[in-house]
């Protein structure tokens, strides 16, 4: 398995396609997938999803993104979980470990859902403890990915973007940007976008998400499940010209069109890389 | 305004908020959901408690869609609704606690077969079983095919302690209702569904992962005696001798979980 520099626009591995990648083994830069498709339940392993999922690294480099890290939950850290996600990364050596900046679940209850922190010094630093913890528990850095959220917290002591940039200076991780749960929190909460964009350290920025959203009941809704939209299009030009190319990726995880549809996502998205990169020079 | 909350407080309220079985409105009237909301911003709208009902009602949808995703043929088998049913029963006794949604089903044969569903679909826990033994062959890791040379390398007092290795996707499952038929139509249309057994047919069953997939298949009362016999342990010697099948038999069983890949070793 050779290690490559990763760059361009990747797209979100899901079993619908699987036969299609490793098949044909169509021309993507390099796919994501969900790091907990592939750990298995309690007393489990990988089992077929890795067996697959190995075929796929032998042709592909991977980012490993997950769902359940909790980084920001005042229960414990789940040991076992991380020793699991050590391991599938010892295997599949990804370019990136990714998770998400929110809590799944509190009290012994996970709720399997991205849920929303308040941005108080309190969070903040109980977040940054938690992520030097995982760093050392799987012996990588991580990037932390902005999640979108339909409500805020009135004692919020800082933007987001604020909080965002706290952590990654007390902690070093990384940062995931995902220009679409940018947007639709922009919209839920009415701030500005391109002032979220400015407030983040370039350094940080290891990885960008674009999708596509709802709007259901006055919200912006983050479902993954249409194109990219228009304005989130221009947001990512901003961001292209604040952090550079750095590598992108489809996000498409219902209503999963053709492979050939996603390429075509995909492509737009390197062609605005390419059109801000070529104005700059 | 009163002092903040600590995170872990605000956490444990609203998480109470989103679990609540009977929806938002109603989990805003306990006492963790009026201290939650005091704490939600409602500088702009939609309100606090529209901006929490998305957060419920996605709860449950996220996780009845899941479950649905891991059970098939038992969702395919009750029909939309009273599967509905089974599992905001099942999430009002049994939340996740485990990082990995793949768990949550752990609990559900059990819980199905003591539901009051099972009395009009007899065959409910069974089927719940047999899905979960699915789910766990998927989820675990397969040995190497077999090497044959193993066999020539036995010395004759070796073969009288000899033991098989299986792989360790393979589990039996004994049930009283033919339910691999139900698993088998899993994905074709369910109005054919309504299947309905009015006496218990027990079967044994095998599962086990190949190349492609996890494979189903039903067994014979005497092979699935001497497979689990052999799977416990007992050595080949004494496993064939206490299953009073005929040599010819005997050997047509072991070609066929030899072909399966069933057999991975000796030990
Ligand atoms: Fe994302």
């Amino acid at each position: 398995m050779q290690k490559r520099a990763v760059s361009g626009v990747g797209l979100g591995l899901r079993s619908v396609h699987y036969d299609h990648v490793l098949s044909r083994r169509p021309a993507v830069p390099w796919f994501e997938v969900i790091s907990e498709n592939f750990m298995g339940p309690r007393g489990g392993s990988g089992g077929r999803p890795l067996e697959v999922l190995a075929k796929v690294r032998r042709e592909y480099p991977v980012a490993l993104h997950g769902v359940s890290l909790s980084i920001g939950s005042t229960d414990p850290l789940d040991f076992d979980y991380l020793k699991k996600l050590e391991s599938l990364a010892s295997v599949i050596e990804p370019w990136i470990v990714t998770d998400h900046l929110c809590w799944t679940g509190a009290h012994g209850k996970n709720l399997h859902d991205l849920l929303p922190l308040p941005y108080t010094e309190e969070a903040a630093r109980h977040v940054a403890g938690r992520i030097e913890k995982v760093q050392d528990a799987i012996g990588r850095s991580i990037a932390i990915e902005n999640v979108s959220s339909y409500l805020s917290y009135k004692h919020d002591e800082m933007a987001e973007w604020e909080f965002i940039a706290r952590i990654v200076k007390t902690t070093g991780c990384g940062v995931l940007l995902d220009v679409n749960n940018i947007h639709v929190s922009a919209i839920n909460h009415g701030f500005d976008g391109e002032e979220y964009l400015a407030g983040i350290p370039v350094a940080a920025v290891r990885q960008m998400h674009l999708a596509g959203y709802s709007e259901e009941n006055g919200f912006l809704i983050d479902t993954h499940d249409h194109p990219v939209s228009d304005p989130v299009w221009k947001l990512y030009a901003a961001a292209v010209r604040r952090f550079g190319a750095v590598p992108t990726l489809i996000e498409w995880d219902e209503h999963i069109p053709s492979f050939a549809r996603l390429q075509k996502e995909a492509a737009k998205a390197k062609e605005v890389q390419d059109g801000v990169c070529a104005a700059a020079v | 305004m009163a002092s903040a909350p600590p995170l872990s407080e605000l956490q444990g309220w609203l998480a109470a908020v989103w679990t609540t079985r009977e929806g938002v409105d109603a989990a805003l009237k306990s006492p963790a959901g009026e201290k939650a909301r005091r704490w939600i911003s409602e500088l702009r709208p939609p309100s606090a408690r529209d901006r929490l009902a998305v957060y419920s009602d996605a709860y449950f949808l996220r996780l009845l869609e899941s479950l649905g995703s891991e059970f098939p043929a038992v969702k395919r088998a009750l029909g939309e609704d009273n599967f509905r049913k089974l599992i905001a029963d099942y999430l009002s006794r049994h939340h996740s606690d485990s990082p990995n949604l793949s768990d949550l089903g752990s609990k559900l044969a059990e819980f199905s077969a003591a539901h009051a569903l099972s009395k009009r679909f007899p065959y409910l826990g069974d089927l719940c079983r047999l899905e979960w033994e699915v789910l766990s062959a998927l989820y675990t890791d397969r040995l190497p095919p077999l090497d044959p040379a193993v066999f020539s390398r036995l010395s004759p007092a070796d073969w009288e302690k000899a033991a098989l290795v299986f792989d360790p996707t393979l589990s039996l499952l004994e049930v009283s209702w033919p339910v691999d038929r139900l698993w088998a139509q899993r994905s074709s249309p369910a109005k054919a569904a309504r299947c309905v057994w009015r006496t218990p047919r027990p079967g044994k069953l095998a599962v086990w992962r190949d190349d492609e997939w996890v494979r189903v298949e039903s067994l014979e009362q005497e092979a699935f005696l001497t497979l689990e016999s052999l799977m416990r342990g007992t050595s080949l010697p004494a496993a064939c001798a206490a299953s009073g099948a005929e040599a010819d038999e005997l050997k047509s069983w072991f070609a066929a979980w030899a072909k399966e890949g069933l057999i991975k070793g000796l030990r």
